[in-house]
C-alpha cells in the first residue's frame, strides 16, 4: 500500500511539475499579492503618518527635571503634548481613563518624587550601595503597535539625559569643586574655579548615562488586555500564503474530476489498490505543494520584502510553533479540496464552487482586510473559516512570540476543519 | 478448456434508472478464448465488464473470474485481470513509459522487473521509439495502443478489452487487432466489446449478441451467421397484405422464413440472390407494389438486425 501511495504521489508531483502554468499561479499568485498588498497598505499598519502623536502627560515632580522632560516633549517635533483636558490639569487616574476609553493611546506620568529621586540617587547613596531610580511610567493603549510606542520611549530616554545633565551635573560639579577646595586646604581663584566648571560641564553635555538613575517603564491601564497588533508584512505574508494553499483546493479537486473524466480513475480502480491509498496517494502531493508554498512565502517576507522597503518579517521566539499550524492548515486545504471534488460534477462547477469558497473564506477569515479592524460581528462570523484561526495561529507566532503549547488551540480547530472537510468529502464523493 | 470466467443471471440497475441496464446476464468463457460481447452503445457492454472488473457490484445474480467470486474475492480477481477500458485511460502530459511506469508500480511492480515490463508492453505496440513523448503529442491510435499495454504489464489472465477501437485510424485498427490474436496465441483470454461486426467477426472465438441489457444470441460467429442462411431481403410493402401472398413467397425455392410488420417484409433466405427473382414475380403478379429493396449480406449486422429490428449503430 505504501508503495502505491508513493507511487501516485510521485506521478502525480510529475504531472504538477509538468503544468507551468498551474505552477506559477499558484506560487506566484501569493507572491504578488504578497507584494502588492504589503506595499500598498503599508500606511494602514504604520504609525500614522504625518500626524503628530498626542501624548497625554501628567507632571507630579515637584522639582525641576520633570518640567525639563515636558518642555522637552512640547518641543519635539512630531509629538503633541496635552498636559490638560477638558480644562483640568490631567491626572494619572484621568489619563488612564482616556487611554482606556481609546481617546488617547500613550501618556507621560512624571512622578511627584522624580527629581528628588534623582538628586538622592546621585549625592545621597554611598558608593557601595545600589541608587534608587528614578521612574517614568509610559501608560499606552495594548492595541498601539511598537513602531508607535519605540520613538516615544526612545525620547523621553533622550529628554531624561538631557535634564539630567542640565539639572544635576552642575551641582555635582560644584560639590567636587568644593571637595578639591577643602582638599587643598584654600579655595581656588575664582576664575580657574569657573574655568574648570565651565570645562566640566562641556565634557558632561554630550555624555553621561542616566540609565543607571532613570527608568521609563512601559505599562497599560489596569484592565485593557494586552494585545499586539500586526504589521503589514506580518498579516499579508501569512494572509496571502493563506489564500494561496486553499487556492490549490480548486487544482486538487480538477485533478480528481480529471482522473475521473479520463478514465484513469477507473483503472486504478480496477487495480489491486484499496480507495484509501489511492485518495492519500492524490492528496499527498498537494500537502507537500501546500507546505513547499508556505516555506517559500514565508522566505519571501523573511529576505525579499526588505529590498523593497518593507520590513522583514520577523519569525517570532517560537519559529518551530510554524510547523503544526502549516500542517495543520495544509491538511484543512487539501480536505476542502477533496470537497469540492466530491460536491462538483463539472470543471466549471470546480471553478464555481472553488473560486466561491476560496475567496469568501479568505474575505471572511481576514486575509484581505485585517479581521481586527472588521465590526465585532464580522469577527466572529469570520471564525467559520480555516483561514481566521490559521492567521491568528500565524500571528501569535510571529507577533507575540508564543510557542507552541500557546497555539494548540488553533491548531486543534484547524484539524476540526480537516475532519469535517474529508468527513463531507468522503460521504459525498462518488467513486464512479 | 476450463472456464475461466462464469456469470450467472447477472443484473445491474442503477440507482435512479426505470430500467436494468443488464438484465440477467449467463454465460461463461473458456481460458484462451476471445469472447466477444456485440451491441449498440447503451446495450450493457460497458456494465458487464464492469460488473466482472469488480467495478460495480451486481444488483442481483453473481459471477467468478479465475475461480473468485466477483463479490467476496475482488482483490483476487483484480490481481487477474486487466481492463483496457474504453476512454483512453492515460496522463496526457506524462510520458508512455512514465505512464506504464506509474500503472506497473501499482500492481507492485518494481525495479529491472518493472523496466523489462514496461519495454515489452511498449514493443508489443510497437511504441517502443515513443517511450520518452507525452502522450498528449501521440495520435488517437498510438494512445489506444498504450492504453492497451498499460492493461498488460502485470501479466492477467483475462483482459477485458472495452471498445479498443473507437475513434482509431485503419492502420491502428489493425495493429490492434494483430496485437489482440498474438496476445490469445500467448494463451491470454479476452472478453471484448465492441459495436463494430467485423471486429467482433474476425475476432472472437464466441460472440454475445447484448441489446438493452439481454444477450440475445450467443454462439460462434459463423454459427450466428448461419442461421440466417444465405441472407435477408428487405421488401417494402404496403402495411396489409393478403395472407395467401406472404404463404407463397414462404412456398418460394430458397427462402427459408418470411415476416411481416409494418410495411416491411422480411425474407430470409439460403441465396439472397436466387430468390429475390422469385420474389419479384409474386409481387408483380399479384400487381401490388413494391416501395423499396434491399438484400443484406449475411454477417453478425445482419444478424443483429434480423435479432433486434436494429442496426447496430443507430
Amino acid at each position: 500500500m505504501i508503495r502505491q501511495i508513493l507511487a501516485t504521489t510521485w506521478k502525480d508531483l510529475k504531472i504538477l511539475l509538468k503544468d507551468s502554468g498551474g505552477l506559477a499561479t499558484l506560487f506566484l499568485m501569493p507572491v504578488m499579492f504578497i507584494f502588492v498588498m504589503t506595499l500598498a497598505l503599508g500606511g494602514l499598519f504604520s504609525d500614522g503618518g504625518d500626524n503628530p502623536t498626542e501624548i497625554l502627560v501628567v507632571n507630579d515632580d515637584t522639582g525641576t527635571i520633570g518640567t525639563q522632560i515636558v518642555e522637552g516633549l512640547r518641543a519635539t517635533e512630531g509629538f503633541a503634548v496635552e498636559t490638560e483636558w477638558g480644562g483640568a490639569a490631567l491626572t494619572r487616574a484621568g489619563a488612564e481613563a482616556l487611554i482606556a476609553d481609546q481617546e488617547r493611546s500613550i501618556a507621560v506620568i512624571i512622578p511627584a518624587d522624580f527629581s528628588d529621586t534623582i538628586q538622592q540617587s546621585v549625592f545621597d547613596t554611598p558608593t557601595d550601595e545600589t541608587p534608587q531610580k528614578a521612574q517614568i511610567d509610559l501608560v499606552v493603549d495594548p492595541a498601539l503597535s511598537s513602531q508607535f510606542v519605540g520613538p516615544v520611549k526612545g525620547t523621553l530616554a533622550g529628554l531624561s539625559q538631557q535634564a539630567f545633565m542640565t539639572g544635576v551635573a552642575p551641582r555635582g560639579i560644584d560639590l567636587f569643586l568644593d571637595q578639591i577646595d577643602q582638599t587643598a586646604g584654600a579655595p581656588l581663584p575664582a576664575e580657574d574655579r569657573e574655568a574648570l566648571r565651565e570645562q566640566a560641564l562641556r565634557s558632561t553635555a554630550g555624555g553621561g548615562d542616566t540609565g543607571s538613575v532613570v527608568e521609563v517603564v512601559q505599562m497599560h491601564p489596569a484592565g485593557m488586555e494586552i494585545e499586539q497588533f500586526p504589521n503589514s508584512v506580518q498579516q499579508n505574508v501569512p494572509g496571502w500564503t493563506l489564500f494561496g494553499v486553499f487556492f490549490i483546493s480548486q487544482t486538487l479537486a480538477t485533478s480528481l474530476l480529471e482522473e475521473k473524466k479520463v478514465g484513469t480513475f477507473r483503472r486504478l480502480l480496477v487495480a489491486p489498490m484499496s480507495r484509501a491509498a489511492l485518495l492519500l496517494g492524490k492528496l499527498t502531493p498537494f500537502l507537500i505543494v501546500n507546505l513547499v508554498q508556505i516555506v517559500l512565502m514565508f522566505a519571501v517576507g523573511v529576505f525579499i520584502m526588505p529590498l523593497v522597503g518593507a520590513p522583514k518579517l520577523e519569525l517570532g521566539l517560537h519559529p518551530e510553533a510554524l510547523i503544526p499550524i502549516s500542517l495543520a492548515t495544509s491538511l484543512a486545504a487539501t480536505g476542502l479540496g477533496l470537497l469540492i471534488a466530491a460536491l462538483a460534477k463539472t470543471a466549471e462547477q470546480i471553478g464555481g464552487i472553488g473560486s466561491l469558497l476560496v475567496v469568501t473564506m479568505a474575505a471572511l477569515g481576514g486575509v484581505m482586510v485585517p479581521r481586527f479592524v472588521m465590526p465585532d460581528f464580522m469577527q466572529t462570523v469570520g471564525l467559520i473559516t480555516p483561514h481566521a484561526w490559521a492567521l491568528t495561529a500565524y500571528q501569535d507566532v510571529l507577533v507575540r512570540g508564543y510557542d507552541v503549547a500557546r497555539i494548540l488551540p488553533e491548531v486543534a480547530a484547524l484539524m476540526g476543519f480537516a475532519v469535517v472537510f474529508f468527513g463531507v468529502a468522503l460521504w459525498r464523493f462518488r467513486w464512479d | 478448456m476450463s472456464t475461466i470466467v462464469e456469470a450467472n443471471q447477472l443484473v445491474k440497475q442503477y440507482p435512479g434508472s426505470p430500467e436494468p441496464a443488464v438484465r440477467g446476464a449467463s454465460f461463461t468463457i473458456q481460458q484462451g478464448e476471445i469472447f466477444g460481447f456485440l451491441g449498440p452503445n447503451g446495450a450493457g457492454k460497458t456494465t458487464s465488464i464492469s460488473m466482472l472488473s469488480c467495478l460495480l457490484k451486481p444488483t442481483d445474480g453473481s459471477a467468478t473470474v479465475a475461480g473468485f467470486d466477483i463479490i467476496r474475492q475482488s482483490a483476487e480477481v483484480k490481481r487477474r485481470i486487466g481492463l483496457v477500458p474504453q476512454d483512453l485511460a492515460l496522463y496526457p502530459t506524462l510520458s508512455a513509459r512514465d505512464n506504464l511506469s506509474y500503472f506497473g508500480r501499482i500492481y507492485s511492480l518494481r525495479g529491472s522487473d518493472l523496466r523489462q515490463r514496461v519495454d515489452d508492453a511498449l514493443k508489443l505496440v510497437g511504441l517502443s521509439d515513443r517511450a520518452g513523448d507525452a502522450i498528449e503529442t501521440f495520435s488517437g491510435g498510438m494512445k489506444r495502443r498504450v492504453n492497451i499495454a498499460a492493461g498488460l504489464l502485470h501479466r492477467p489472465e483475462v483482459l477485458f478489452l472495452d471498445e479498443p477501437t473507437v475513434g482509431v485510424d485503419p492502420q491502428s485498427r489493425n495493429f490492434i487487432f494483430e496485437n489482440v490474436e498474438s496476445l490469445n496465441q500467448d494463451g491470454l483470454t479476452v472478453l471484448y466489446t465492441t459495436h463494430y461486426m467485423e471486429e467482433a467477426q474476425r475476432l472472437c472465438d464466441r460472440v454475445a449478441i447484448i441489446d438493452q441489457g439481454q444477450i440475445i444470441a450467443l454462439d460462434t460467429p459463423k454459427a450466428l451467421i448461419n442461421s440466417l442462411g444465405g441472407g435477408i431481403i428487405h421488401l417494402g410493402v404496403p402495411p396489409e397484405m393478403p395472407g395467401s401472398l406472404i404463404a407463397e413467397v414462404e412456398r418460394l425455392p430458397n427462402v427459408q422464413g418470411v415476416a411481416h410488420k409494418d410495411g416491411k417484409l422480411e425474407i430470409t433466405a439460403q441465396h439472397a440472390q436466387h430468390a429475390v427473382i422469385g420474389v419479384i414475380e409474386v409481387f408483380n403478379a399479384a400487381d401490388i407494389p413494391i416501395t423499396s429493396l434491399e438484400i443484406l449480406e449475411p454477417n453478425l449486422e445482419t444478424v443483429f438486425l434480423h435479432l433486434t429490428g436494429k442496426r447496430l449503430r443507430d
